[in-house]
């Protein structure tokens, strides 16, 4: 039986009539069509699914989008505002921290639940480095990433 | 993944029905971190899939003086892994909490979950076994209160009847002050199953340095979570020395049961259990102002 699901993604409200075994990363890019957020092994463990729902970072590939049913959901389609990309995907471009770009939305969907989630925190390297363990990079472009979260990090310390 | 239904009962009475009318054609979801890869590979194929999230009063932690810490069985490990409570009360489950997977799965699994898939290497389980915990478990029937220690039956197997719902883990306050240490081993620093985990739970007379108290769990070396109670019996009572340490990380490499597997071979888990043993041991006499 199909089960009707409300979803707010990036702010728009949608209407889902889902099978329970679709996974929330299902409905986002085959339903709603918002490709951005990537299928890498699809069991949780590359991240590239990653996306924000109700405020936590998970990997949308673990979870149905049943289980979602009434949530809030940002995925990278989300960060862009009126003017360009946000602050993150400034910074990921500046430091030249994409390279085949699979695993960026993921990236910097952890990069940025990390940032909003430790707004009064002095965050070290060793932080953003474990804050990114679940996204692995086939690029292996670690350095540069890790480098264009913390230029975030230190900027958002000065404020 | 084969097509299942889903229920998602909004209080326990309810799940309880639902458990009572499909059950062994269903199966319960907590996180659904483990569970949704057990069911896309194919392992698992249940016909109803019950939802615990949308239960309240599942989640949630308090401490009692008397009765120690209460933990929800639907609480995930990064409300663990970030609770002042936790990190005040059980440092060692604090610190297993931050070891288990990636932040994206921590922030979706539960500690009930983790209990209740009894892996060999589930990480909050040696912690939770030094700390002598117990699980609550509730059906219609009404409620049962088992010491977690004798709740693993197996690999992926437990003494939960389809009947029933794991609610509460507790864990008791500790009736002398020690301290608790947990070690994991993985391949890579994060991201990965335990090779070989230790936990301790250490507790030294202040003037003597005579142990007073010691637990010790393992992971990853037996077909569940193990207490090392023939490792325990080397230290309790007497001086800790390095020497007795080594004896007690011999004791408890001959005890565990490791297989060879894509891990590492049984020798070097063996091996890897005396040098964690060890360390674990000197980790926590260090925490307790011993130097050794």
């Amino acid at each position: 039986m199909k089960h009707q699901v409300r979803l707010t993604v990036n702010g728009v409200s949608h209407e889902l009539l889902v099978e329970p075994r679709v996974t929330l990363l299902d409905a986002i890019r085959e339903l709603i069509g918002l490709t951005g957020t990537k299928k890498g092994c699809d069991t949780g463990d590359c991240g590239a699914c990653t996306v924000i729902l109700n405020g936590k970072s998970v990997n949308a590939c673990l979870c149905l989008a049943v289980e979602a049913d009434g949530g809030e959901v940002l995925t990278i389609e989300g960060l862009r505002t009126d003017s360009g990309p946000d602050l993150i995907q400034n910074a990921f471009i500046e430091h030249g921290a994409i390279q085949c770009g699979f695993c960026t939305p993921g990236m910097i969907l952890s990069a940025k639940a990390l940032l909003e989630n430790n707004l009064d925190v002095d965050l070290d390297e060793s932080q953003v480095t474990a804050a990114i363990s679940g996204n692995l990079c086939r690029c292996t472009g670690y350095e540069k990433i890790i480098q264009a979260i913390m230029s975030l990090v230190q900027r958002s310390s000065i404020k | 993944m084969k097509s299942f239904e889903y229920i998602a009962p909004k209080d326990i009475s309810q799940a309880f029905n639902s458990l009572e009318e499909f059950g062994e054609e269903s199966k319960l979801i907590a996180g659904g971190t483990d569970l949704l890869v057990q069911l896309k590979q194919g392992h698992l194929a249940p016909k109803v899939l019950i939802d615990l999230k949308k239960i309240s009063g599942l989640s949630g932690i308090r401490f009692e003086k008397s009765t120690g810490l209460h933990i929800g069985a639907l609480t995930t490990v990064a409300e663990i892994e970030s609770s002042k409570i936790i990190r005040v009360q059980s440092p060692v489950l604090f610190q297993a909490a931050g070891l288990l997977g990636s932040v994206q799965v921590r922030n979706k699994a539960t500690i009930g979950g983790n209990i209740c898939r009894a892996a060999p290497s589930g990480d909050l389980i040696p912690p939770l076994l030094v700390l002598n915990s117990k699980v609550i478990i509730k059906s219609i029937n009404g409620e049962r209160v088992v010491d977690l220690e004798d709740f693993f039956l197996g690999s992926g197997k437990t003494t939960l009847k389809k009947n029933e719902i794991l609610t509460e883990i507790l864990v008791p306050p500790p009736k002398v002050a020690g301290d608790g240490v947990y070690i994991k081993h993985g391949r890579r620093k994060s991201m990965d199953l335990a090779v070989v985990g230790v936990a301790v739970f250490l507790s030294l007379n202040p003037e003597s340095f005579l142990c007073e108290r010691f637990r010790l769990a393992l992971a990853s070396v037996a077909p569940v979570p193990m207490r090392a109670h023939e490792a325990e019996i080397v230290l309790h009572g007497n001086k800790v020395t390095e020497s007795l340490i080594d004896s007690c990380a011999d004791a408890a490499m001959k005890t565990c049961n490791p297989i060879s597997d894509v891990y590492g071979e049984e020798w070097f888990k063996r091996e890897l259990v005396k040098v964690l043993v060890s360390r674990a041991i000197k980790n926590a006499a260090h925490l307790q102002g011993m130097k050794l």
